[in-house]
């Protein structure tokens, strides 16, 4: 009976522990507003010129779940800039490429796409930039990409003369 | 032979030679003027084109500003390119033909449904479409020292009634004279005596070319019998439509500003908004009015004269048969038509061209970009520009007189890398002085992210929780002195996190980081962020005593951002020639830098600035959930308020201070942040998108020691931290009992 009153008492001091935050949503959830700290600008003037209302204690956000799919004009883009790449036509396949960037700089897709051309034209040290940029971008999951980036960067140093950033790269592209 | 007769001959080969030669000369002269002066055209800066596709971030209010600033007009049912219809979210737009650096985009009719901030539904031609652009504003031009302006037009483009109104009111035997018309100036004289007074003119349109070409306005009989020479010899070496081509684009039509509006081409958009080969007869006629005298025949300033003169270019085409009795009098009752404000202007975002000039210096002599014609396309975002500059008279006129002598500078990027717009002073539109560019301010506590970033690169153990020491610290300098510095808030905050510190911005702990991992480290580590400026390695650096420019600033700010690539802004995207092909391009240039790893880690501390820190204001502006990372910066006795932060796809650098370095009553959080907050509540569409990184660590902490922790104990968060350096004490779960006492109280209705 005492062991049970114990077991009992715990479960209700940890339920309260966890209650007494807010419903979690990852780790950037909201918390109870608290003292704000004074900031190092704060003034009388500046309280009454900028601040309505005091906004409430928030925490950065940090997301585990995938990134979006892009979207079709990128998807289009890309599409385009492989036909005009198959045609030979680098400039304008670079173009399209410059374009999906500007709508979304962050999709790997694109860096990678863009890392071919580069090659393409001969241009080894920017065309290792941008594959390594993808890589950068892309996650562990997807293989296929990080291989052929790892490939490319391996690509490109054989052109740049480095032999053993290049065996490095190929090592790299053959883990996947 | 008698020796009359020798004289005689003697004399006719010397005249003849005499003759020939003078021609000669002046054949020379015309062909190379000719061939050189007819074709000197301005470069023209335009700005982003607005890509359209479903899922864009867009509201119904930006796109109207868009439409504007191109010269897009309202209408109720779009039926020609330039006009577009509203009804609430649904816009049809009938799209301009426009020639772009990789294509030329038809002209075409678009709808699109705007729908939660974003585009729903896009259709172009009736057909879905993944993807539809619209022609860039034009930002300005590069003219030359006499401000002349043309858009280049073919003959076959001119409508003909356009060249039936010109040759019936100036030169109605243009194509049957041989540069000058004797009949003409028979008349003319003829007038001219009966009136005892300059009445008439005879000048053909190939004299009036000349005229402008080689001679000056000067009314003399040398003057007008040079004009003659000139004209024969124009015609003898070109055609009747290339003299026509050549006046058609050549002619002054108006001024705008200190810009001459020449050629029928640009005056087709100058005073009708629309171009050359859409104009009806009635507007055309209004051109070739104009041209008699482009400043008492102003249609914008004296329309009843305009007007009269107008029926006199139509009462003449008819007499000429060029036009039927019905489309006369069609004609002759309609309005000028022409629009209230001119479209093109000059000058207006001086600051922004400013650094395009200095872009292209490399590759363009001046010359060449006041006269080759260039198209110049790059990521100038009006919209930014212009919220950009409404921020800063706002914040000025709320600080009332103090405000009066305050000065400003921005500069605003993609994190892509463009820069997409460039404000140079707090007075819009007011050329000189280019303080995003060229004036060099202390930084303040914008160097702190590069103090902690250069910690974590150490590799000494330091990691987002390592405890500060921020008591009281003091430094001997090389010279034997001490240096003491304070907190804002002349309070000492004992240990404290090292994400807190940088969230506060607490000096005493940062110069004792600083001075720990070495203030050559964290030179190393500015120059990594793509400082190029000589940085002092003075511990006075390290609460950010040199000056730097808004626009190295935002390079710094452009790689804290990135994924450990550093990227050089740019401005110019591509430079065409003026027949539309691509003569230089200027692609993102990438260097890869910093781990990424690392700069994960300054991101989060970032956020929290923005949150839980100095840059908190912020969300006084911005939506509580739109994640931002950002810094304040203040220099000694507030003469500098800076502000440097980013989003999910800008980054943005704010200055206020005073141009005689005199103090401000402002530091980074009530100056500049304000102006930043604001900017990009309208320049930003995406919040920051922080997700977990592969090779990063996401521990449980307690917030105030940054001691490991464990997710269901109090005051915990879980942080970033790089497998090298992670935290090792463990924090006790319960700190305080009060909220469990506070719970069994509320079960009992306590």
């Amino acid at each position: 009976m005492r062991r049970l009153w114990t077991v009992g008492s715990l479960a209700l001091l940890l339920s309260g522990c966890v209650t007494m935050r807010p419903p979690h949503q990852g780790v950037g959830q909201e918390r109870p507003s608290q003292n704000q700290e004074i900031d190092e600008g704060a003034s009388t003037q500046e309280s009454q010129l900028e601040e309505p209302r005091k906004p409430k204690k928030i925490r950065p956000v940090i997301r585990n779940s995938p990134r979006q799919k892009s979207n079709g004009a990128v998807n289009h883009l890309i599409s385009k800039a492989n036909k005009a790449q198959r045609d030979g036509d680098f400039a304008t396949a670079e173009s399209y490429l410059e374009r999906a960037y500007r709508i979304s700089h962050r999709d790997p897709r694109v860096s990678l796409a863009m890392a071919e051309v580069l090659f393409a034209q001969e241009k080894p040290s920017q065309s290792e930039q941008w594959a390594l940029r993808s890589i950068g971008l892309l996650r562990n999951q997807q293989v296929i990409m990080l291989r052929k980036a790892w490939e490319l960067v391996s690509q490109c140093r054989i052109e740049m003369g480095d032999y053993e950033g290049a065996r490095t790269a190929r090592l790299k592209a053959k883990s996947y | 032979m008698k020796k009359k007769t020798k004289i005689l001959l003697a004399m006719v080969v010397s005249v003849s030679l005499m003759l020939a030669a003078g021609f000669a000369w002046i054949s020379w002269n015309v062909v190379e003027a000719f061939e050189g002066k007819k074709w000197r055209i301005p470069s023209l800066v335009y700005g982003r084109s607005l890509e359209l596709y479903s899922g864009k971030s867009l509201s119904g209010k930006l796109l109207r500003q868009e439409l504007q600033a191109t010269g897009y007009k309202k209408v109720r049912v779009p039926k020609s390119p330039g006009e577009y219809a509203q009804t609430a979210n649904k816009f049809v737009i009938y799209k301009r033909s426009f020639r772009f650096w990789d294509t030329t985009d038809d002209a075409s009719k678009i709808s699109l449904t705007l729908a939660d901030g974003s585009i729903d539904r896009l259709i172009s031609q009736g057909r879905p479409a993944d993807l539809v652009r619209l022609e860039p504003v034009l930002l300005g031009g590069i003219y030359p020292h006499d401000f002349e302006d043309r858009k280049l037009i073919k003959l076959e483009d001119v409508p003909q009634n356009l060249i039936d109104a010109l040759l019936a009111t100036e030169d109605q035997g243009f194509y049957s004279h041989w540069g000058v018309s004797p009949t003409a100036i028979a008349r003319a004289i003829y007038l001219n005596l009966k009136a005892q007074r300059y009445a008439q003119g005879a000048s053909t349109i190939t004299q009036q070319l000349v005229k402008n070409f080689f001679l000056t306005p000067e009314r003399s009989l040398k003057r007008k019998m040079l004009e003659a020479s000139y004209a024969i010899a124009v015609e003898a070496f070109y055609s009747k439509d290339e003299i026509l081509e050549t006046y058609l684009n050549e002619v002054y039509l108006g001024q705008s500003g200190s810009r001459a509006i020449h050629g029928f081409g640009l005056g087709a958009e100058f005073y009708f908004g629309k171009s050359l080969e859409s104009l009806s007869l009635q507007e055309s006629a209004l051109l070739v009015a104009i041209v008699n005298g482009p400043s008492i025949f102003n249609p914008r300033r004296f329309p009843t004269r305009a007007l009269k003169r107008r029926n006199l270019v139509l009462n003449l085409m008819l007499d000429v048969e060029k036009i039927d009795k019905e489309s006369h009098s069609k004609a002759i009752k309609t309005k000028l038509g022409v629009t209230s404000t001119p479209r093109a202007q000059t000058l207006k975002y001086p600051a922004y061209l400013d650094l395009v000039k200095r872009h292209l210096a490399r590759d363009y002599a001046n010359e060449d970009l006041q006269q080759e014609g260039l198209q110049i396309f790059t990521a100038f975002d009006i919209n930014i520009q212009r919220q950009g500059e409404k921020s800063i008279i706002k914040r000025k006129k709320a600080w009332g007189r103090t405000g009066k002598q305050l000065e400003a500078a921005a500069v605003v990027a993609s994190l892509g890398g463009d820069i997409e717009a460039v404000i140079g002073g707090s007075t819009p539109g007011l050329p000189g002085f280019n303080r995003a560019l060229d004036s060099k301010r202390p930084i303040g506590s914008l160097v702190k992210p590069a103090i902690a970033l250069a910690a974590f690169r150490a590799g000494a153990g330091y990691h987002l929780t390592s405890s500060l020491s921020d008591e009281k610290i003091t430094v001997t300098l090389d010279d034997g002195k001490t240096w003491s510095p304070k907190n804002y808030d002349l309070e000492s905050h004992g240990d404290v996190p090292l994400y807190l510190a940088l969230a506060h911005s607490y000096n005493q702990a940062f110069v004792r980081l600083g001075m720990d991992i070495g203030t050559e480290s964290v030179a190393q580590t500015l120059f990594d962020l793509g400082i190029d400026d000589d940085i002092p390695t003075n511990p006075a650096m390290l609460l950010g005593s040199f000056g730097l420019s808004p626009l190295s600033v935002l390079q710094m700010f452009q790689t804290l951002a990135s994924q450990g690539f550093m990227v050089k802004p740019r401005t110019v995207r591509y430079v065409t020639n003026r027949d539309g092909e691509i003569q230089k391009s200027y692609q993102i240039q990438l260097q890869e830098s910093i781990s990424k790893e690392y700069l994960h880690l300054i991101q989060y501390a970032l956020q929290v600035v923005m949150y839980e820190g100095t840059g908190r204001g912020a969300y006084a502006y911005l939506p509580r959930d739109f994640s931002a990372a950002g810094k304040t910066g203040t220099s000694n006795n507030k003469r500098d308020s800076w502000f440097a932060g980013f989003t999910g796809d800008k980054v943005a650098v704010v200055w206020m201070g005073r141009d005689d370095n005199k103090p401000t009553p402002l530091t980074g959080s009530s100056g500049a942040l304000p102006v930043w907050s604001e900017i990009m509540k309208t320049a930003s569409l995406e919040p920051m998108d922080y997700r977990q990184l592969d090779g990063i660590e996401y521990l449980w902490v307690d917030e105030t020691t940054g001691e490991r922790s464990f997710e269901f104990c109090q005051e915990v968060r879980q942080m970033p931290f790089h497998p090298s350096s992670i935290p090792e004490a463990v924090a006790p779960c319960i700190k305080s009992t009060k909220p469990i006492v506070d719970w069994f109280k509320s079960l009992f209705g306590g």
